[in-house]
C-alpha cells in the first residue's frame, strides 16, 4: 500500500516530467505522437475534475441542508438550478414553447442562459462598481508617499483611459518642445508611460520571478523533492 | 455639521445613487464623446486588416458573462471585420460558461455576412484543460476537436481540408478575462511562430504589457475602452458599419459616456475627499496646540 500512495506517484511523475522535457529538445514523429497521447490523457483527467466538482457542490450542499445551517435555503435553490440546467442540457426532446432541444440556439437551456445565467452574473460584476466607488471615496487617501503616487497614478490612468480624458487633454494649452507640439495635460501620453515603462518594468520582474520558481518547483516534483501534492505535508 | 464633516461622514448611499444616475444618464441620453485610439488596438487591428482575404484566424474567447460587456463587443467587432475580409474563423473557448455567448456572436454575424459553419467558420465548442487543449491544438485542430460545437465531425469540414493545426492559422487572438493569454502564446503562438493579439478586461490589461513589448503579442485591447476603439477603426475604414448596414459593431461605444461619467466622478470624489481630509487632519493638529 506504501508503494501505491508514496512511490507509484513519484515514479510516474518522474517519468512523466522527464518525457515530456526531453519531448520538447528532439521533435520526432515519436516524440509528438507521445505528446499527442500525453495531452489527451491530460484532457481525460481535467474532464473527471467536472464529476469532481459536481459531487462537491451536491455534499456541501446536502450537508448544510441537513444540518440546517444559516441560510441553508439557498442550498435548495442552489440544488434545484443545478438540477434543471442539466436536465434542459440532457434531455433529447424539445420542452414545450421551444423550438430546439439540448444547447441549441431556441432551446430551453439557451433560453436559461440568456435571460437568468448572464444577467445574474452581470449583475454580481456590476455591483463591484459601487463598492468601488464607495471604497474609493473612504480609503483612498494620500497618508503617505507610496500612497499619494498610488492616487495619483490611478486618477491618470481612470481620466486617461477613458474618452473625457482626451477631451481635458485637447482642451489644454500646447507648447513647442524638439520642433514637437505638446498639451501641457497630456493624459494619453502619461497613461502610455506609465503602462509602458513603471508598470511593464515591474510586472517583468515578477513574471521573470514566477516562472523561475516555476521551473524550481517543477524540477523538485520531477525528482520527488516536493510532494506535498500527494496531500502529505513532507 | 459643516462641509469638511459631511463629506467625510457622507453616507455611502449618495454615492451608489450617483454611480447609478451616472451609469443610467448617459445610457438614455447619449453624449457621444469623441472616442481616440491607442497604438495597441491600432496594432490589433492592422495586423487582421493586412492579412490576404481568405486567410485562417484562430479566435479563443476565454470569458463568461461576467465580462460580457467589456470583450463581448470586442468579439462582435472582430468577428465582423474578419468576414469583411473573407477570412476564415476557427473559435473556441476555453471557459465553461463561454459557450453560448460565442454561439450567438458567430451565429448573429455569421448569417449577417451569410457566411456558413464548416466552410467559412468553425465553432469549436469548449474543452477543458487549458494548456492540453492549446498544446493539442498544436499537433492536431480536428484530433483535439473531433466534433464541433453543434456534434459535427471536423473532419469531413472543408475549412480543415487546408488547416491541420494551429501553425496553419495565419494569426491568433485571444479575447481573455483569465490568464488564458500566457498559454496560447506559450503553448501556440511562440512556438508555432504565428502572430498574436490579446483582447483582455481592463483590470488584466496592464500585465500583458511586457510581453507587448517583447513583440509577443502584436496589440492589446484592454476592457470596453479597447473594444469601442476596435469599433472606431471599424468604423473608419469601412463605412458599412458606419451607416448602421452591420448592426454588430458600435456596442462598446455607447458604453464609454456611461464610463466616462462614473471614472470622472470617482476621481472627483477621491480629491474633495482628499481635501476635506487633510483640512480636516490640519483642524485636530491645531486645536491640539491650542488645548
Amino acid at each position: 500500500m506504501i508503494f501505491l500512495k508514496r512511490q507509484l506517484p513519484i515514479i510516474i511523475a518522474f517519468v512523466a516530467g522527464i518525457m515530456m522535457w526531453i519531448r520538447y529538445y528532439i521533435p520526432s514523429e515519436v516524440s509528438t505522437n507521445l505528446e499527442d497521447g500525453y495531452l489527451e490523457w491530460v484532457r481525460i483527467i481535467v474532464g473527471f475534475a467536472a464529476i469532481l466538482g459536481i459531487l462537491s457542490l451536491l455534499q456541501h450542499h446536502m450537508l448544510k441542508i441537513r444540518m440546517k445551517r444559516p441560510g441553508f435555503a439557498f442550498s435548495y435553490v442552489t440544488i434545484a438550478a443545478f438540477a434543471l440546467m442539466m436536465f434542459a442540457g440532457f434531455a433529447p426532446f424539445n420542452f414545450p414553447g421551444f423550438a430546439e432541444k439540448n444547447m441549441e440556439t431556441g432551446s430551453l437551456f439557451n433560453w436559461l442562459y440568456e435571460f437568468t445565467f448572464i444577467p445574474m452574473q452581470a449583475t454580481m460584476f456590476s455591483v463591484l462598481a459601487f463598492f468601488i466607488a464607495s471604497a474609493a471615496f473612504r480609503a483612498f487617501r494620500a497618508r503617505s508617499m507610496e500612497a499619494t503616487l498610488l492616487l495619483v497614478a490611478a486618477i491618470i490612468m481612470m481620466v486617461g483611459r477613458v474618452p473625457i480624458g482626451d477631451l481635458i487633454s485637447n482642451a489644454t494649452p500646447t507648447f513647442m518642445m524638439f520642433g514637437n507640439e505638446y498639451h501641457f495635460i497630456d493624459f494619453e501620453e502619461w497613461t502610455g508611460w506609465l503602462l509602458n515603462v513603471p508598470n511593464a518594468a515591474a510586472k517583468r520582474g515578477i513574471l521573470l520571478g514566477v516562472y523561475l520558481s516555476q521551473i524550481a518547483i517543477s524540477i523538485r516534483i520531477i525528482f520527488g523533492i516536493e510532494r506535498t501534492y500527494m496531500g502529505g505535508g513532507d | 455639521m459643516d462641509f469638511v464633516t459631511l463629506i467625510l461622514n457622507l453616507d455611502r448611499k449618495i454615492i451608489f445613487g450617483c454611480v447609478a444616475l451616472l451609469v443610467v444618464w448617459p445610457l438614455l441620453v447619449p453624449i457621444q464623446m469623441p472616442i481616440g485610439t491607442t497604438p495597441e488596438v491600432r496594432s490589433i487591428f492592422s495586423a487582421i486588416d493586412a492579412l490576404p482575404n481568405g486567410s485562417d484566424v484562430m479566435i479563443a474567447a476565454d470569458y463568461d458573462p461576467s465580462s460580457k460587456p467589456e470583450l463581448q463587443p470586442f468579439t462582435y467587432s472582430l468577428l465582423a471585420h474578419c468576414f469583411e475580409k473573407d477570412h476564415k474563423v476557427h473559435i473556441l473557448t476555453l471557459w465553461p460558461g463561454g459557450p453560448a455567448l460565442i454561439q450567438q456572436a458567430i451565429e448573429e454575424v455569421g448569417a449577417q455576412y451569410g457566411k456558413s459553419s464548416g466552410t467559412d467558420y468553425c465553432f469549436l465548442g469548449y474543452k477543458p484543460g487549458n494548456a492540453a487543449v492549446v498544446g493539442g491544438l498544436t499537433n492536431s485542430i480536428t484530433g483535439t476537436y473531433p466534433t464541433d460545437f453543434y456534434n459535427r465531425p471536423t473532419a469531413n469540414m472543408p475549412i480543415y481540408q487546408r488547416v491541420q493545426r494551429v501553425k496553419d492559422c495565419d494569426y491568433i487572438v485571444d479575447i481573455a478575462a483569465g490568464a488564458t493569454v500566457e498559454v496560447w502564446i506559450a503553448f501556440a503562438s511562440a512556438p508555432e511562430n504565428v502572430p498574436m493579439s490579446a483582447a483582455c478586461t481592463a483590470v488584466s490589461a496592464a500585465g500583458y504589457y511586457p510581453y507587448y513589448q517583447a513583440g509577443q503579442l502584436d496589440g492589446i485591447s484592454g476592457g470596453m475602452k479597447g473594444s469601442a476603439e476596435y469599433d472606431v477603426l471599424l468604423m473608419d475604414k469601412y463605412p458599412n458599419f458606419k451607416n448602421g448596414g452591420a448592426r454588430i459593431a458600435g456596442n462598446a461605444v455607447k458604453g464609454m459616456d456611461a464610463q466616462s461619467a462614473v471614472h470622472l466622478f470617482i476621481v472627483l470624489s477621491i480629491i474633495l475627499a482628499n481635501i476635506c481630509y487633510f483640512i480636516a487632519n490640519k483642524r485636530q493638529r491645531e486645536e491640539r496646540r491650542n488645548a
